[in-house]
This record gives structure tokens, C-alpha cells and sequence, in this order.
């Protein structure tokens, strides 16, 4: 029992981490999506190209190689990240890349009425978005934003790849060192805690957004 | 009323030979249009000629190929010309439109989708806004609905707020796309005489509409088109009982 005790305790430890990574990276990719699909629906062609590029760069090739990338192949050029850094920012820039598609998706969901609607009510185009197309693309967004949050969770293990101690390692370790499984299905339950906590969120905020409609 | 120097009323609104074509087809075809102020003019014809264009031309939705629409003497809109100056928005500002789906803006409540262009774009304070946005409720019938979503109400209920909202506005002339279309037939009537109540008020309007016998009532003059082109413009009667065309006697099942 109390090795089962430590166990628990030393993968919980990895799941500091976990939660550092993912805060950081809800903090920047958010964000980044936002600005991406403001990008991609405007009228700046050159702008919008580019983030095409980014967003197919971002989404077409594995989350790991982009680490291993950041990590360790930008030292090449002279450029070093911490661990922790070079995760948070690649996994920013990933999640940032299909952030910027869900939000497109969600505004260029919005019926064209609606900003015939503001037009003729005098409002400018920065008064539609904000009052008007945004607030109602927030949420149709809402559902597939909840699935990118759960796969976030379960994509931080793969920091292990750049020597960082994360939920799934600290549970191997363990594992590898005793000869026994249960440190999986500790971990297996960290994970399905963090993810059910996501959805539970999520679940209020679109009770929140289903006054209307 | 308006009055040009030389003493004769002056236009509200002037459409000077506008053309519009969507690829090869031409949907509107060299139309002109004058309305004075407090004039309400109906538009009718069959479905494709060009009606709803012409409205979505004057309240900016559409850009014409040629031609120009003056309102209160202003250059509002001209082909191939982007107008951003203050008197041409303030002017654009005056000219309301309520549309066939209302669009009304379903996160909102109907206080919220009144008050909030008076608050964001004419910088009316909150509580002035809500002042007015009750008024328009009493007048439209619908104050015990000032909390609700648009979802909850019926077509003709979210019609007649679409309405407070434009009026909210405080607009010289409405724009009505075929304001009755999309309702149930028993809900028409709540709707249309809501609007007669503001020509009864001497609000411009210039009215796209398929309910005749409306058009007939409310009207100083009606507009047949046709393929994009006027075909006739004349007073309710004449064009109801006895127009020039033949097209508009059998659009009307008058022989």
C-alpha cells in the first residue's frame, strides 16, 4: 500500500508539469488562433497566405517532430530553448494552428444576414466582429475547442521525447523499476481525471451559451 | 419637407440610372427613382426582377456597375467609388432596412439587439437607449417580450422587433425587403399594419412587397419591375385598375 502510495505521489509530481505545459500553451495558442482566423477572414491577402503556410506546416506534419525540431535542431542555428520552453512554444504554435481553423470555421459559420443586419445598422466592421459575429462564432466553437483541450492533455506526453518528466514518464519509470502495471493505471486515472475536469468545463460554458437558439 | 432654392420639394432620395449585373446576367437595367421625403413608394413585379437588388444597392449591400444613388442631396453610392467620408456615413445612417429573415441577432435579447447599435454607433448613453427601445415596444405591441431571445418568438413578433430595431435608429426612410414573405400567412397581417403605422407617420418608405392589396393601401405611388427595368410607375389606382402593360395586367390577373 504505501508503495502504491509513492507511486501515485512521485506520477503526480510528473502531472506538476503536465499542468504547466498546459496552461502555458492555452495561454498562447488561444490567442494565436483568435488572431489567425481574424487574419484568415479579413481582406489582407498577403497576411491571410501566410497563415495558410503556417497552418499547414503546423497541421501537417507530427506534433513530435516539430519538437524535436525546436529542440533540437534550432540549437544548430544558435538558437537554445529550455525544455520547458521550446515544449511550450512548439505546442503553441501547433494548437495555435488548429485554434486559427476551429475559429475560421466558427465565424465563417455565421449567416451573412447577420452582418447585413450591422451594416445597415451603421456599425463598422470592427463593431460586427466584436459585438455581433464573434460572440456567436464563440459558440459554435465551443465543442471542437473541448476536443482540442482533451487531445492537448494527452499530447504533453510526448515531452518525455526531450528528457522532461511528465505524467506517462514518471508512471514508466516506476514500471521499468518495479515490474509492475499499476503505475499505468495510476496514470491512466490522472489523465482521465484532468480530461473529465476539461469536459466538465466545457460542458458549463455551452450550458452558459445555450440560452438562446 | 425639404425645399430646393427654387422653391420646388426637394428628393429624399434620387437613383439615377443604375445597372447591375451578376456574371452575364443583367439584374438590374438602367433604373432611376426618386422619392420626397415622407413618400412611400411599393415595389412589385415577379420574383427575379430585380426588386431586392435595387434595395440592397441603396442601403450599400450591393455595389452597382454604373450609375448614382443621392440621398438628401448627398452622393451616397457610385459605381466603382469607395465612399468613407462623415457626411456619407451620416447620411447611409438615415436609411434603414428590414429584411425578409430578419436577421436579427439570436444572442441577444430584444432590448439588447434595439439598443445596441443607438449605444455603439450614434454614442446614445445606455439608459436613453433603453427609454427608446420601450417606446418602440409599446408602439409595435411586443414590450412583454423586452427579455426574451429571438428564438421564442413567432415570425411576424420577430419581424415587428426587427423593425424597433431599425426605428431605433431614428432612419429618414426604411427599406422593406419583402417584409411579409418569410410568415406564416396569419401572421402577415401584425406585421403589415405595424408598417402602415409608419407611413401613417410620414416616414419614407420604400416598400418591396407581394401583398398587393397592401401595397395598394399604403402607397403615394407603386413601381412595376420587370427583367431589372421599370416598367411602370404610376399611383396605386391607375397601376392596380389600369395600367399601361399588358405584363402587368396578367401579373395582376386583370383580364
Amino acid at each position: 500500500m504505501a508503495n502504491f502510495i509513492d507511486s501515485t505521489a512521485y506520477i503526480l509530481q510528473g502531472s506538476i508539469f503536465t499542468i504547466e505545459l498546459y496552461i502555458a500553451t492555452i495561454i498562447f495558442s488561444i490567442p494565436l488562433g483568435i488572431i489567425g482566423a481574424l487574419i484568415k477572414v479579413s481582406s489582407f491577402k498577403i497576411l491571410s497566405k501566410i497563415v495558410d503556410i503556417y497552418t499547414w506546416l503546423f497541421r501537417g506534419t507530427p506534433l513530435l517532430l516539430q519538437l524535436f525540431f525546436t529542440y533540437f535542431g534550432l540549437p544548430i542555428i544558435g538558437i537554445r530553448f529550455s525544455p520547458f520552453t521550446a515544449a511550450a512554444l512548439t505546442f503553441s504554435l501547433n494548437y495555435g494552428a488548429y485554434f486559427t481553423e476551429i475559429f475560421r470555421s466558427g465565424i465563417q459559420s455565421i449567416d451573412k444576414g447577420q452582418y447585413e443586419a450591422a451594416k445597415v445598422l451603421g456599425m463598422s466592421y470592427r463593431q460586427t466582429m466584436s459585438k455581433i459575429i464573434l460572440p456567436q462564432a464563440f459558440k459554435r466553437i465551443i465543442p471542437p475547442t473541448c476536443n482540442e483541450g482533451i487531445t492537448l492533455i494527452k499530447d504533453t506526453a510526448l515531452v518525455a521525447a526531450i528528457g522532461l518528466q511528465d505524467i506517462l514518464r514518471a508512471a514508466r519509470e516506476i514500471v521499468t523499476r518495479d515490474f509492475t502495471i499499476t503505475p499505468f493505471f495510476i496514470a491512466a486515472i490522472i489523465y482521465l481525471l484532468f480530461t473529465s475536469l476539461i469536459v466538465l468545463a466545457f460542458k458549463k460554458l455551452e450550458k452558459k451559451y445555450s440560452v438562446y437558439e | 419637407m425639404m425645399f430646393s432654392k427654387d422653391g420646388v420639394t426637394m428628393d429624399l432620395l434620387n437613383i439615377c440610372n443604375i445597372n447591375k449585373s451578376y456574371d452575364k446576367n443583367q439584374v438590374l437595367n438602367n433604373v432611376s427613382l426618386n422619392l420626397k421625403k415622407g413618400e412611400v413608394i411599393s415595389i412589385i413585379g415577379p420574383s427575379g426582377s430585380g426588386k431586392s437588388t435595387l434595395l440592397r444597392c441603396i442601403s450599400g449591400l450591393e455595389h452597382m456597375d454604373s450609375g448614382l444613388i443621392k440621398f438628401n442631396g448627398i452622393t451616397i453610392a457610385e459605381a466603382n467609388k469607395k465612399f468613407n467620408n462623415n457626411d456619407v456615413i451620416n447620411a447611409c445612417k438615415k436609411i434603414g432596412m428590414v429584411f425578409q429573415n430578419f436577421n436579427l441577432f439570436p444572442h441577444k435579447t430584444v432590448l439588447n439587439n434595439i439598443i445596441e447599435a443607438p449605444i455603439i454607433v450614434n454614442n446614445i448613453n445606455k439608459k436613453d437607449a433603453i427609454d427608446i427601445a420601450k417606446k418602440l415596444l409599446i408602439k409595435v405591441d411586443l414590450l412583454d417580450k423586452i427579455s426574451a431571445y429571438p428564438c421564442t418568438l413567432s415570425g411576424g413578433q420577430k419581424q415587428r422587433i426587427a423593425i424597433a430595431r431599425c426605428l431605433a435608429m431614428n432612419p429618414e426612410l426604411i427599406l422593406f425587403d419583402e417584409p411579409t414573405s418569410a410568415l406564416d400567412p396569419k401572421l402577415v397581417s401584425e406585421v403589415l399594419k405595424v408598417i402602415k403605422g409608419l407611413a401613417d407617420d410620414k416616414i419614407s418608405l420604400l416598400v418591396v412587397t407581394h401583398e398587393m392589396q397592401f401595397a395598394r393601401e399604403i402607397s403615394d405611388k407603386v413601381i412595376f419591375m420587370e427583367n431589372g427595368e421599370i416598367l411602370e410607375t404610376s399611383t396605386p389606382e391607375l397601376l392596380f385598375s389600369n395600367p399601361k402593360h399588358t405584363r402587368i395586367k396578367q401579373f395582376l390577373n386583370l383580364d
